[in-house]
């Protein structure tokens, strides 16, 4: 920020110095100074025009009236906020937005937290001169999160213009004019978008409103707890509403955390899974006829005795735990020390790492370290941005609207390399499809094109001998165009260093690790950073407690299946679902002599354990996680632990005790502390510099292998199994938290599987249609989405539903997952 | 401006889309585009039909949400498909003074329509319109484009009658 230019000047007499290029209402806003404007965002660049934001200027000794919302801050001014004039004419404003706003306050949720009721208030507005009139159209609820009263409407036009600049999908607009002019779909069809909600949050009245919180309450009655949305990995600030102990609706904070305020789906409208009324409550024990309740006291005595009797007559490798990528760093450092120093276990794993330990622990922590770790800052600093087999709308959402933001202020040029064509407004400078195992030779043939091109100070020094492929074999096996592949190594070093993004795709390919080192190599020779999405809230923070790192070779569930393993702890991890191959992972975990499971919820691998301990959900418990950018944040207790659920850091540390470890006096912020001792990169994380926004680690320097294989990935021939699986998150579900939501799950409940729009055309498929999708390990329903950004011979899954999960199709070892797709007849 | 009256019979007909395809890809990535290619789509179709309004949001990659905005703003841009005949009824100042409200009421009257709307024949369009600069001859309406001036309610009534008349005989136009 030091080398950003500022101003100083003086508003109602306090002092305020802002950046350059701010504006009076933002300097207002800093000096903690009032103004009753309606239509001014800071994150927006485009306002309507309320006029309510006039101020007087005084600059050089003259005074004059300005819009706070439009003037720069400009050195030496004085602005006077209200006075009887000032107030005279945002007066005469309001009075002709209350001739057409109802002044229905008493059945308006909004009330309390409306801008246009503050502004009036403010103004002291009293009743207006002309008639009013009344536009009296019904409430519309079209959608499972967003109400709409158009009556209330003042067209100031934000959430229109934060759909288009920050979300890019401009769902809503102007319809209409005169009397009749309304803010919507057109025609008023059912609204259909990302279900965001950053309308709803920048809306200053009531024509939005938060379905889920269906007049639970007024503003003024909620508790209002900041915490860290615990969905997916970017790591977004969220704020959880409470009343009498109840959740009621989450909102966003612009001055809190990474995000600025933007949320997506899952973080702002899927709150209805923290309390929802499945949850576990009391420890459970299986007996004779099924699951007995029991107190947590003689479980945990039960549970320590078991595990320690089967390590004294099988030997600590008889034992394997599985660690929850969405528990936090203490709870992950905790189950490790429990069952590392108490009994031996080298086996304690994450499915991630399962699923692709050289990706997952090898690479992730070497591509964060050696770049060093990107921050979401960069974004805004980057000179152009590369997707490869990324859908950053859908996997880390707010990390897109960042990418947006960045496309807006900067005109930063974006690139696309996909298998499929993911969407991404506004419009990309390029995009190429690549064959699908032809990701490392595209990779390479840009490394070569910026090599050969030399334009940048690192090809300089390294010379056209650190080429790894020819332009013309790159071309042969990605099946991109020499001409292409030139253009993005131009287009990635034109304008500084470039970023280059890898999705979830790259996570689930058999080559992922592979393709992470060419795009290292190629963030290396432009000079650039890559940035590897991580899947859950903690992927990262697990991964740094050492999940993993232990851990034998060979697979898991063939060692449990063989008797190898004798006893299974699930710490909040549901193989079932987010492992490959689930129905043999089932199997085996059925045939383990001894499983203990915690959970928040019941899932099909805990309906196998002898034991399940009911865990708290992250709103109820405190810990930090650490996000995809290396950040640690906090979560912060918003509620009361349901029924008798604890946080697994306290279960870990009361049977680690059990075990014989010292596990301290057992308060979170000693777990935090002996994070910061023990575990690489933590040692500046503390409680206390976790207070505001979080901390970014600081891991120490690896470096990076950029040896990778380049030829096109041989992908076995299988009769009758006509598609290739790519498997990816949903926009709206990821983990098994977000389908408790009834508000998630009511926009999307089924798999929706994306097909390509001809191909599908000419086996009889169309969208909606129901489907089978089976291979050699199992098949699940899935529903048709034609999709214009499909490909032939692909199809694209989401893998989080735990009724239909995808991973189940994959074998473990496979190259890639072939299936075949069958319409079934609707019922 | 001589429109050309390409009187589309059957709301359910597909459309040869290949102006609207021939419109975009002259129009592609230019910028403030919207306007000139719906009104080259409505120019050709008498109206902006759904599915050419949709191959412009494909293939512009132009929001629904956004076109249908910019359409239903502007006046001269129609969703429905136009009759034969366009009258547009001037509801401008001086013309309202002069009775224009009362031919309103004399067309829905007679040939059962809203202003806006289209007869069930396809015959007839009604619109109102604002001033269209012909205050000197007040009340005023135009069909298709030819303006006729001095009207009261029964003179209107019998220009409608005689556009019938001449349709169900075949001689229009
Ligand atoms: S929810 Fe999001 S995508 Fe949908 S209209 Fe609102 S801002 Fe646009
Ligand atoms: S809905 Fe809200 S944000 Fe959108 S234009 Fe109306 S008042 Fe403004
Ligand atoms: S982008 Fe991720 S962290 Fe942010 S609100 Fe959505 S799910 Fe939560
Ligand atoms: S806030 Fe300045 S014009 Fe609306
Ligand atoms: S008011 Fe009708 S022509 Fe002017």
């Amino acid at each position: 920020m030091s080398d950003k230019e500022t101003v100083t000047l003086k508003i109602d007499g306090i002092e305020v110095t802002v950046d350059k290029g701010s504006k009076v209402y933002d300097a207002a806003q800093k000096a903690g100074v009032y103004l009753p404007g309606l239509c001014y965002d800071p994150k927006l660049t485009r306002f309507g025009g309320c006029r309510m934001c006039v101020v007087d200027i005084t600059s050089r000794g003259r005074t004059r009236g300005k819009w706070a919302c439009c003037e720069p801050a400009s050195n030496g001014v004085e602005v006077t906020t209200d006075s009887d004039g000032i107030r005279k004419k945002r007066q005469i404003m309001m009075e002709f937005l209350l001739m057409y706003h109802p002044l229905d306050c008493p059945t308006c949720n909004e009330s309390g937290a409306c801008g246009l009721q503050d502004a009036a208030f403010y103004i002291k507005q009293k009743k207006g001169r002309a008639p009013q009139k009344r536009r009296n159209e019904p409430l519309l609820i079209d959608n499972p999160v967003l109400e709409r009263d158009f009556n209330k409407c003042i067209l100031c036009g934000k959430c229109v213009i934060i759909c288009d600049e920050i979300q890019g999908k401009r769902a809503i607009d102007f319809q209409q004019r005169g009397f009749e002019a309304e803010v919507g779909t057109e025609l008023r069809v059912p609204l259909d978008c990302d279900y965001c909600g950053q309308c709803l949050a920048v809306c200053p009245t009531g024509s939005f409103q938060d379905h889920t919180e269906d007049y639970k309450g007024h503003d003024w009655e909620y508790t209002k707890t900041v915490t860290t949305c615990p969905y997916c990995a970017v790591g977004c600030s969220i704020v959880i509403n409470t009343k009498g102990g109840k959740i009621v609706k989450v909102s966003s904070d612009d001055y809190v955390g990474v995000n600025n305020g933007n949320l997506c789906a899952k973080g702002r409208f899927g709150h209805e899974a923290y309390q929802a009324d499945d949850r576990i409550k009391t420890p459970m024990v299986k007996g004779g006829s099924g699951w007995d309740l029991a107190c947590w006291a003689p479980v945990l005595d039960e549970v320590a005795e078991k595990l320690k009797d089967i390590a004294e007559k099988n030997g600590p490798d008889s034992i394997a735990v599985v660690v929850g990528e969405s528990l936090s760093n203490e709870d992950a450092f905790m189950v490790k020390k429990a069952f590392g120093e108490g009994l031996g276990v080298k086996r304690i794993d994450s499915l991630s790492n399962m699923r692709n330990r050289d990706l997952n622990s090898g690479l992730m922590t070497a591509l964060g370290s050696s770049a060093p770790i990107v921050s979401y800052d960069e974004i805004k600093k980057a000179g152009a941005f590369l997707f490869v087999g990324c859908d950053a709308e859908k996997e880390n959402p707010v990390i897109a609207n960042m990418i947006r933001v960045a496309m807006r202020d900067n005109k930063t040029p974006l690139y696309v390399a996909n298998a499929r064509d993911t969407l991404f407004e506004p419009h990309e400078k390029l995009r190429v499809r690549y064959n699908y195992g032809g990701e490392t030779a595209l990779v390479a043939g840009i490394v070569t094109a910026v090599l050969n091109a030399a334009t940048t100070d690192r090809a300089k020094e390294l010379g056209k001998s650190a080429k790894k492929i020819s332009l013309k074999h790159a071309e042969e096996y990605s099946g991109v165009a020499t001409k292409d592949i030139k253009t993005l190594a131009e287009g990635l070093t034109a304008n500084g260093a470039p970023m280059i993004f890898m999705g979830s795709e790259i996570f689930d390919h058999q080559a992922g690790a592979d393709i992470a080192r060419a795009v290292a190599d190629l963030a290396d020779v432009t000079g650039g950073k890559a940035l590897l999405y991580r899947e859950y809230c903690n992927s990262q923070g697990v991964n740094d407690m050492g999940i993993g790192a232990d851990s034998p070779d060979g697979d898991l569930f063939t060692d449990i299946a063989g008797g190898r393993v004798k006893a299974l702890v699930l710490a909040g991890a549901d193989p079932s679902v987010f492992a490959r191959d689930g129905k043999s992972v089932l199997d085996a975990i059925g045939k383990a002599e001894y499983v203990v499971a915690t959970s928040s919820y019941m899932n099909a691998s805990a309906e196998l354990a002898d034991v399940v301990l009911p865990s708290c959900v992250a709103v109820e418990r405190e810990g930090t996680l650490t996000n995809n950018e290396g950040r640690v944040q906090q979560w912060r207790k918003a509620v009361e632990p349901l029924g008798d659920s604890k946080p697994d850091w306290r279960i870990f540390s009361k049977l680690g005790s059990l075990l014989g470890v010292d596990c301290g006096c057992s308060k979170i912020d000693e777990i935090t502390s002996e994070i910061a001792q023990k575990i690489d990169g933590y040692a500046e994380i503390t409680p206390k510099s976790l207070m505001w926004g979080g901390q970014q680690v600081s891991y120490s320097a690896e470096s990076v292998s950029y040896q990778y294989g380049t030829e096109p990935m041989e992908i076995p021939a299988s009769d009758g199994y006509t598609h290739r699986v790519l498997f990816g998150n949903s926009l709206y579900h990821i983990g098994s938290l977000s389908h408790r939501s009834k508000a998630l799950t009511e926009i999307e409940n089924d798999v929706m599987a994306e097909l390509d729009f001809d191909e599908a055309e000419k086996n009889g498929l169309s969208e909606g249609d129901n489907i089978r999708i089976e291979s050699e390990k199992s098949s699940i329903n899935a529903v048709v989405r034609i999709s214009d950004s499909a490909v032939p011979g692909i199809v694209f899954i989401p893998k989080s539903f735990s009724d239909n999960p995808a991973l189940t199709l994959a074998g473990r070892a496979d190259a890639a997952t072939m299936v075949k797709i069958t319409k079934v007849a609707s019922e | 401006m001589s429109e050309t009256t390409t009187a589309t019979t059957d709301v359910e007909e597909k459309h040869d889309l290949t102006v609207v395809r021939d419109v975009v890809a002259k129009y592609r990535g230019a910028r403030g585009s919207i306007i000139p290619v719906l009104q080259t789509v409505q120019t050709h179709f008498g109206y902006l039909p759904m599915e050419a309004v949709e191959l412009i949001s494909k293939s512009m990659r132009l929001p629904m949400a956004q076109l249908l905005g910019v359409a239903s703003f502007y006046a001269q841009f129609r969703l429905t498909p136009r009759g034969k005949y366009m009258v547009k009824i001037c509801c401008g100042t001086a013309c309202h003074v002069k009775g224009a409200q009362r031919m309103v009421e004399r067309a829905l009257e007679t040939l059962d329509v809203e202003a806006g709307e289209t007869t069930a024949d396809k015959v007839f369009t009604i619109e109102r319109v604002a001033c269209i600069g012909a205050c000197s001859l007040a009340p005023v309406i135009t069909v298709n484009d030819d303006a006729t001036g001095y009207l009261d309610v029964d003179k209107f009534a019998g220009i409608i009658d005689d556009l019938k008349k001449s349709e169900k005989t075949g001689d229009g136009e």
